[in-house]
């Protein structure tokens, strides 16, 4: 280990001396963060500034306790900014707006809503390009349906008339004024690490052609002539790409959590699953560097595969939006794997338990690629 | 006779199709330094990798201070010192940080670290710019900077991969002064190269390699002998040269006595002890020397001899 630490420790000394550790650790993470931040209208600061996604609820207008509790529901829901909910005079108007592009999503809810037998989910439709639109409207669909389970509850068979609605008119009955906001807080809980991913897979390249350079440099035949076994060398390698690239990860889960309000779940699942993820990105970006000839082949190679895997995995998508063979598709890569733990976490909000299966299957991606990686590299170095 | 620092038999590696070193073998006592002569890609790089158990070899036995190298054998590679043909040391690090970490990863510690590190800088003349990054050296300073970092565990067999590509006249004759002065301390010192100069002024014994086989061994003169050149003497006279060239003719290892341009040349084998037997036969004729230049056939001769093509080819 003494061996490994060594070798780590030079090499973060000089990814710091030249400061690309810190552009890698720090500036481009938090580049990455502030950008995601942005694109969710998450920046925190632009209470005058038009919002980005605009959701219309409305209802058909024959009831007045289903008025009365869009109405209520409408109010209580305060998204952060960027996000604006408009409460709709009709349906029709609503369907327009949607069709003009004035909104990126509509809540129906049905005639009956407060009087059949069962309370239906409101109607959502949403813009297929605004994902958080769409997310933003199924919070607030399901905020209507709780809140009509609660009048229906508090109001026993009275439950369409207004008075019923008084009932849920007090304080919020299910969190229901976070419900927008919280969902948008946790769509940047699942962006960012999304991007991270991304951007890891090049950054961990990035460290795996410095081990090529190396070799070419010759400085690899002086470490691999020590008395030591090459395994711990390469070992120390792996540690200070691991380390870094844990860094990177880490710094775009506190800024997007310090200073955007994101939500990415449990703090412990959230930490297992982005260091598994790191080793399994790791093990693949250092397979395609070392069986790349050329340092300009493998950062051709790195770039193409890493958009490959992103696309593949889902990273650009928001969650629960690809088609379920893409899904299915998107567990052959670690990214995909590593996105559904996130997606658990920060949009389920599932605790630990939701981490185990994608680490496990992250776990197996690190011995399948690594193992070969590893091979490959020694075979490279000693024949 | 002492047990070898270094023993090679049967060296060989192939690379796909390409047989890259056939058979090679030899020996390295403490304190004889051995030069590995050929030119570029005649298997001189591939040879030393695997005597330092950098790389695996297809066939054949090394071993250094009486213990076996393989790619997986560590314990063993203290005993070398591997100063690689590249400047093997990172340029965005001081020379005392890059001493530092291979002087780690060889077992020393501090205090005696700091003390070997400040002693090899001494002896390859950098004490002074330790703590500068090794980018801001010249071409000379990197190499002997690169000699430093071999030479930091104090390892019995010393490696060298054409030390001196690149440097300028100055910085090369220090490389040499210092590797000849290792050498008189006892080390082993293996050093390749394809400057038939340094093989010869450096070298106890050559080893001549091509196309992947070593074709000679032995000291120089034992090499020359081998391919039976003969040495040639120029000898300016006044007086009578014709009996001069007469005279010489009849000394007994001369071969051919000729008179060019008003000069006498002479083939003959063992021209240095001839000299005295030339003044002697100049006296004999009456011809007056005014000087005589001996030639010498060198190694590149030899390379000639053997290959049938120039080292620089």
């Amino acid at each position: 280990m003494g061996t490994a630490l060594l070798v780590a420790r030079n090499d973060l000394r000089r990814r710091l001396r030249d400061r690309s550790a810190v552009v890698t650790a720090l500036v481009a993470p938090v580049l990455l963060a502030t950008i995601v931040g942005v694109a969710f209208g998450e920046t925190g600061g632009s209470g005058g500034a038009a919002p980005l996604v605009r959701v219309a609820v409305a209802d058909h207008g024959d009831s007045p306790a289903t008025r009365a509790l869009v109405n209520a529901v409408t109010r209580w829901a305060q998204p952060g900014p960027g996000i604006a909910i408009v409460r709709s005079p009709s349906v029709q108007q609503a369907r327009s707006d949607r069709q003009e592009g004035r909104v990126s999503a509509v809540v129906e809810v049905q005639r009956d809503f407060l009087t059949a037998p069962v309370i239906q989910f409101p109607n959502v439709s949403a813009d297929r390009d605004s994902p958080i639109g769409q997310s933003i409207a199924f919070a607030l669909a399901q905020g209507l349906t709780e809140a009509a389970a609660t009048a229906r509850s508090a109001a026993g068979s009275a439950s369409g008339t207004p008075g019923a609605v008084a009932a849920i008119t007090g304080p919020p009955p299910i969190g229901l004024v976070d419900a927008a906001g919280g969902t948008a807080r946790s769509l940047v809980g699942y962006f960012g690490p999304a991007v991270a991913m991304v951007f890891l897979f090049f950054g961990i390249g990035l460290g795996a052609r410095s081990v090529l350079a190396e070799r070419q440099e010759g400085t690899m035949a002086r470490l691999q002539a020590a008395p030591v076994p090459f395994s711990r060398v390469l070992a120390g390698k792996l540690l200070a790409m691991v380390a870094l690239s844990l860094t990177s990860v880490l710094v775009v889960w506190a800024t997007t959590t310090w200073l955007l309000g994101a939500t990415w779940g449990d703090p412990t699942g959230v930490a297992i699953l982005t260091l598994a993820v790191v080793v399994a990105m790791g093990a693949i970006a250092l397979l395609v560097t070392v069986m790349a000839r050329t340092e300009a082949q493998a950062d051709a190679a790195t770039a193409g595969i890493g958009f490959a895997l992103a696309l593949l995995g889902g990273n650009f998508f928001p969650p629960g939006s690809l088609p379920p063979f893409m899904e299915r598709l998107s567990l052959l890569t670690p990214n995909g794997w590593g996105l559904q733990g996130y997606g658990a976490l920060a949009i389920d909000g599932k605790g630990l338990d939701a981490v185990w299966t994608p680490v496990l299957a992250l776990l197996a991606i690190t011995a399948a690629f690594g193992s070969v990686a590893v091979f490959r590299f020694r075979r490279l170095v000693m024949t | 006779m002492a047990e070898p620092v270094l023993l090679c038999r049967g060296l060989t590696k192939s690379f796909g199709e390409r047989l890259a070193v056939d058979g090679v073998g030899f020996t390295i006592s403490e304190g004889e330094c051995y030069g590995l002569l050929g030119p570029n890609g005649a298997g001189k790089t591939t040879t030393i990798s695997m005597i330092c158990g950098l790389l695996d070899r297809d066939a054949g036995e090394v071993e250094v201070a009486g213990q076996a190298v393989t790619v997986t054998a560590t314990a063993v590679r203290a005993e070398i010192g591997f100063v690689p043909q590249e400047i093997a040391l990172y340029p965005d690090l001081t020379a005392h940080e890059n001493l530092w970490l291979f002087g780690r990863l060889y077992g020393l510690a501090k205090p005696a670290l700091e003390t070997r590190i400040g002693d090899v800088l001494e002896l390859v003349g950098l004490a002074d710019r330790a703590r500068d990054r090794i980018s801001t050296y010249s071409g000379g300073m990197k190499r002997r900077a690169n000699l430093a970092a071999g030479l930091l565990h104090d390892p019995k067999l010393l490696v060298l991969d054409e030390p001196t590509v690149g440097v300028d006249p100055q910085s090369r004759n220090s490389l040499l002064e210092t590797v000849a002065a290792l050498a008189r301390e006892g080390r082993a010192v293996l050093y390749t190269t394809h400057y038939m100069e340094e093989a010869e002024r450096l070298c106890d014994r050559v080893g001549i390699i091509d196309a992947g086989r070593l074709v000679a061994e032995g000291t120089r003169r034992e090499l020359v002998g081998q391919v039976g050149e003969l040495d040639r003497l120029q000898i300016s006279a006044t007086g009578d040269v014709v009996a001069l060239a007469d005279q010489c003719r009849n000394l007994p290892t001369v071969q051919e006595a000729t008179i060019v341009d008003g000069a006498v040349h002479l083939l003959a084998t063992g021209g240095r002890q001839l000299l005295r037997s030339v003044i002697e036969a100049a006296d004999r004729a009456g011809a007056d020397v005014a000087s005589v230049e001996l030639v010498e056939p060198d190694l590149e001769t030899v390379f000639l001899h053997l290959t049938g093509k120039a080292l620089r080819d």
